[in-house]
């Protein structure tokens, strides 16, 4: 038996035999102990450090014709964080299947169902959720002097499928079509219209269904993250930094950004031609429609609006990119915690009197 | 005894030093990351011109890399708009295959969180 004396903290783990050095694995007693609460202490370390520590977590959807991004930071186990992705998902799908112009589904009453199966003044009761969108867009109907208007689907349809063949134009006979809101009657979730007119949400679903997303994210005290639906983008308080960067497309260089922006606890949402288009004669026709000229709108290349709530900030780049640049900016001056950039056809810059985003 | 400490101690040193730097490694060689659904199903080296196939939901997807740029050359889809897209260079804004659910980036994180566009 060779006697140890444990003076030191390297003498409980390493014994000099002759020169060498050896790991001692003694039946000491009491050295078992001492290594033992050393482990133990370091296992108490890393499980704190993991309890405490954020980390991110990354999750993709395909929904509503776009790519939608999650991006959350927490110190929740992995385990909790699927089973939040797994609700965000059943979120996106519901809506997507409610608001869906193209596709029936089993067990939802639609806009493909309210445009195609249901006859004129036939009522029908529709899905809270559904009828609460549909609400929202009469309302912003009015807020925008009828620029954004839920119920040219019969007009939007005219020019997919111009975008779609990439070539020709209309003829005025085609543009000849039923957009009025009024022929669109929605009282206590009982939905009727007239004259075969049909609703398009796809200005305004993408940005209340981040919204939705964001608001459920909040409720589990989750709030960093940041979404971004096919260029809506929703950010929360942002961890481990001061602020999210969000990058603003440059129109003529689509694989490029013209600035940067610095945001906490903001939505941004771009309306550019640069998406959905196609060029003819010269001129560029895309996805958004000037419900009084019938036409794809050329005022701004692309208008991009950062305000808190998703939905809102989807509708306002809707309505500003619709109206005259001037305009545009005037309305956003006048509006609280709301600012705008702007990127025109002579490659200049507005912003809203405002903007700071871009200096912080 | 005491130098034993010491050299101990430098040798726990060395040891976290070592794990940190394999496991905090800084990816910094730039890939081009092919995604189905949320899945990794291909990563490509940017330096190197060739073409790659992927199978995306509607059928073959046809990737191109060329002088650093990665664009979809070929795909099955009703409006083909992805290839339409061209070549990209940075990880700002991906392809994005809707119809295939096939995405394509750089890993090569930019200094932003996300693109609008």
């Amino acid at each position: 038996m060779i006697k140890i004396r444990r003076r030191t903290i390297s003498s409980f783990f390493f014994t000099k035999i002759n020169k060498y050095y050896i790991i001692a694995i003694g039946d000491d007693v009491k050295r078992l102990k001492i290594i033992i609460s050393f482990v133990i202490v370091l296992a108490i370390i890393f499980a704190l450090y993991c309890k405490f520590s954020i980390h991110e977590y990354q999750d993709s959807l395909f929904y509503m014709d776009t790519y939608i991004n999650i991006k959350l930071y927490t110190n929740k186990s992995k385990k909790q964080v699927d089973k939040v992705f797994k609700e965000i998902d059943y979120l996106y799908d519901t809506y997507h299947k409610l608001v869906d112009r193209y596709n029936f589904y089993d067990g939802y009453i639609n806009v493909y169902y309210l445009n195609e199966i249901l006859k004129n003044d036939e009522e029908v009761l529709i899905d809270k959720r559904l009828s609460e969108i549909i609400k929202l867009g009469l309302d912003y109907y009015d807020k925008s002097d009828g620029l954004v208007n839920i119920a040219m689907g019969n007009l939007t349809s005219v020019w997919k499928n111009y975008i779609e063949k990439q070539s020709g134009l209309p003829t005025d006979e085609e543009l000849e079509v039923n957009i009025n809101i009024a022929d669109i009657n929605l009282k206590d979730n009982i939905y009727t219209k007239k004259n075969d007119v049909k609703l398009d949400l796809g200005s305004i679903a993408k940005g209340y269904v981040t919204e939705i997303v964001g608001d459920y994210l909040e409720s589990l005290n989750i709030n960093s993250y940041i979404i971004n639906a096919g260029g809506n983008v929703k950010a929360g308080k942002a961890k481990l930094k001061d602020y999210f960067v969000v990058g603003i497309t440059n129109p003529i260089k689509k694989d490029e950004i013209f600035t940067k922006i610095k945001i906490n606890n903001l939505s941004v949402v771009t309306s550019g031609d640069y998406q959905r288009y196609y060029e003819y004669n010269g001129t560029i026709y895309h996805h958004i429609i000037n419900p009084n000229t019938k036409y794809p709108e050329n005022n701004v290349r692309s208008v991009t609006v950062v305000t808190e709530d998703s939905s809102y900030a989807d509708f306002l780049s809707t309505y500003l990119f619709l109206c005259d640049k001037n305009k545009a900016i005037d309305i956003v001056n006048n509006l609280d915690a709301t600012e705008a950039i702007i990127y025109d056809y002579d490659n200049q810059i507005l912003k809203s009197k405002g903007f700071d985003y871009d200096k912080k | 005894m005491i130098k034993n400490d010491i050299k101990l101690i430098v040798l726990i040193l060395i040891l976290v030093i070592i794990l940190m730097l394999v496991l905090f490694k800084d990816n910094s060689n730039n890939e081009i990351l092919v995604y189905y659904e949320d899945k990794i199903i291909k990563r490509i080296n940017p330096n190197i011109d060739n073409t790659y196939t992927v199978e995306g939901y509607l059928g073959d997807v046809v990737i191109e890399v060329k002088d650093k740029k990665v664009r979809v050359k070929e795909e099955t889809s009703p409006y083909h708009l992805c290839s339409k897209q061209s070549f990209i260079s940075n990880s700002y804004t991906p392809i994005i295959c809707l119809p295939n659910k096939i995405v394509i980036k750089f890993s090569q994180k930019e200094d932003i969180d996300e693109v609008v566009y």
